[in-house]
């Protein structure tokens, strides 16, 4: 019992640091303005409460009503180049819930006019959805691999400084995160024990994803896989099921086309279908991007290496097809993403991959837990170890800077990176070293992520983010 | 657990909230949207934002990329400072100049009767503004310059 009280207070304790390093000049970073859906998504929410009709931010041509104004909220015109905001109504581009949520808060905080919606307040519920997004990571790891991995996917997940800033935007993708690990883990927990609660569960958050943006029909695809590798084919115990979680999930979805309709069905319908005309901008590299290039809006890059180092992991993983459906979970989440991300994708925003992360994280933490507690793939394990230390010390320190550690590092790496080998071929095993070894680098890793993101101010956003 | 039963239920719940939803929001929005509370909305005064009393402490970056719809709108202060602005004019439903100061003065957050109080001295496209040119339409491609004091130089460095 004793036991347990520890894990969990361990595991809040995660969540706390989670959220103190999302609350972190959260209002100013990432810069206001950058991405002006922030605003819109939340004058969205604030024009529905206040006056029944969604007004935001478009340029779909399709609009009837279309205002050209400058809204100069947090003074953002005065940071950055400002073309005035095309203001449309009734806005379908995307479901209002996450505008709800953000303006609804703004409203309940005294907002009156779209100028009010400043970032220091419509930021503050995302964090918190963000930060119950780690959460979420670890219950699921918890539930699936064990505490260990859902101790690392916590602190990976909670503090690597991309995920963090990105965390605090308010884009939709930061509320499907959420929905899409609960679905994940509703559906570990119903092939477990076999619940039916459980099953319905998956299908509400299924639902509720699609109420924030389209893309959260990846719910929908990911279940579709999950019971098909449960059952193996589409036989009457697949059919059983899903046929089950398409009439609890789809009621909810369907609430979108029943708001769209209050606004004239034409219209709802013209919007929805002017989606398939955007510029496909993530272009035919969009897969070497996805790997190679992270970024937080369209402009701004900041390559994690945990997220590179997630996606080596999960090709791994791909070719070795886990047999195992607790193993296979994570995967098939990040394969239903993929398929919805070529399909769907428009431009290079940063926040359409924002749901990939949470997936690579967890099977990242797999991989290096499985190093840790059974001694597998030890080799690979301290390669991507040392791979994201030394990564996150060249954010802090030049290459110059590092002279002072060079021999350290050289001798310390190579020599421990030899006699790992060595005991591999021959079959020895020293594990309360490994172990320590291991502990001391991720232990490491997190503490680089930290001091980077301590070190993340304006100043330093504009000098050192590409 | 009966699925079919669970099902049943569901249903009923669902239609019940989906009828409110549709028929809540189509009365709702019939009595509170209008033109009025749509301007308040998009255009009406934050209680958050701070407001200036130094005209040339913000302005706002870019040129917008409207060919010669714009309307160039600059400050220039006794301590050698500036302010210097270029808008679309599409985006100002009162395209005089009266119109167009008192929206800039909304989008830069500061009263628009400083500019009486302080004796500013304005102009449109070089000419002194009187009540007439106050009132008309400006032509595209205008500029507005308000000097703190008459005679003062365009400091352009």
């Amino acid at each position: 019992m004793i036991n347990k009280i520890i894990k969990v207070l361990i595991v809040l304790g995660i969540v706390l640091i989670a959220l103190s390093v999302r609350k972190k000049d959260f209002a100013q970073i990432p810069i206001v303005g950058q991405s002006t859906d922030e605003y819109s998504y939340s004058w969205v929410g604030l024009s529905l409460i206040k006056t029944g009709m969604p007004i935001g931010i478009s340029g779909f041509e399709e609009y009837q009503n279309k205002y050209d104004r400058y809204i100069n909220v947090d003074r953002y015109m005065q940071v950055l180049p400002s073309d005035p905001l095309t203001i449309n109504y009734p806005w379908m581009d995307h479901p209002p819930l996450l505008g709800l949520i953000t303006g609804g808060y703004a409203y309940l905080n005294g907002a009156d006019v779209f100028e009010d919606t400043v970032s220091s307040i419509i930021r503050k519920p995302i964090i918190i959805i963000s930060t119950i997004s780690v959460l979420l990571v670890m219950v699921f790891c918890w539930i699936n691999f064990g505490f260990l991995t859902a101790v690392l996917s916590g602190l990976i997940y909670g503090t690597a400084p991309l995920i963090v800033l990105s965390g605090r935007m308010i884009q939709a993708e930061n509320a499907i995160i959420p929905c899409l690990l609960m679905v994940m883990i509703g559906l570990s927990l119903y092939f477990k024990k076999k619940r039916d609660y459980w099953l319905i569960l998956a299908a509400i958050f299924a639902g509720l994803a699609t109420l924030f943006k389209l893309t959260g029909v990846v719910c929908y695809l990911f279940v579709f896989l999950a019971l098909l590798t449960k059952y193996k084919k589409i036989n009457k115990d697949f059919w059983k099921d899903f046929s089950f979680f398409l009439a609890v999930s789809l009621p909810i979805s369907f609430l979108f086309v029943i708001y769209g309709s209050v606004y004239g069905l034409g219209n709802f319908i013209n919007i929805l279908f002017s989606n398939t005309n955007r510029f496909y901008g993530i272009g035919s590299n969009l897969l070497l991007e996805l790997i190679q290039g992270q970024r937080l809006t369209h402009h701004k890059f900041l390559p994690e290496v945990w997220i590179i180092s997630g996606w080596l992991v999960s090709l791994a993983y791909l070719v070795k097809k886990p047999k195992k459906i607790k193993e296979t979970l994570p995967i098939l989440a990040l394969l239903s993403y993929l398929i919805v991300y070529i399909l769907f994708g428009s431009q290079p925003y940063g926040w359409y991959t924002f749901p990939f992360w949470p997936l690579l994280i967890i099977i990242l933490s797999r991989f290096l837990s499985l190093g840790f507690t059974k001694s597998k793939n030890l080799v690979s394990v301290f390669l991507f170890s040392i791979m994201i230390l030394g990564a996150n010390i060249a954010r802090l320190i030049n290459v110059f800077e590092f002279q002072t550690y060079a021999n350290f590092w050289r001798i310390g790496v190579s020599g421990i990176l030899f006699i790992l080998i060595s005991l591999g071929i021959l079959k020895l095993k020293s594990k309360i070293l490994i172990k320590l070894l291991l502990l001391f680098l991720w232990a490491a890793a997190i503490y680089t992520n930290l001091k980077y993101l301590n070190n993340i101010n304006i100043a330093f956003w504009w000098e050192n983010l590409s | 657990m009966n699925r079919k039963k669970f099902l049943i239920i569901y249903f009923i719940l669902f239609i019940i909230l989906s009828s409110s939803i549709y028929f809540g929001l189509k009365i709702y929005s019939k009595n509170k949207f209008n033109q009025q509370a749509l301007n308040q909305l998009m255009v009406g005064k934050s209680k958050f934002r701070d407001t200036t009393t130094d005209l040339c402490k913000y302005q706002s970056l870019g040129e917008p990329k409207v060919g010669k719809d714009y309307i160039k709108i600059n400050f220039w202060c006794d301590n050698g400072l500036k302010a210097r602005s270029t808008f679309a004019l599409k985006a100002f439903d009162d395209q005089t100049y009266d119109g167009i100061l008192k929206e800039y003065a909304r989008i830069i957050g500061f009263d628009i009767n400083i500019i009486k109080e302080k004796d500013w001295y304005c102009t449109l496209n070089d000419e002194e503004i009187n009540s007439k040119i106050a009132q008309t339409q400006v032509e595209l491609a205008s500029t507005i310059d308000c000097f703190e004091t008459k005679g003062l130089p365009k400091n352009d460095k």
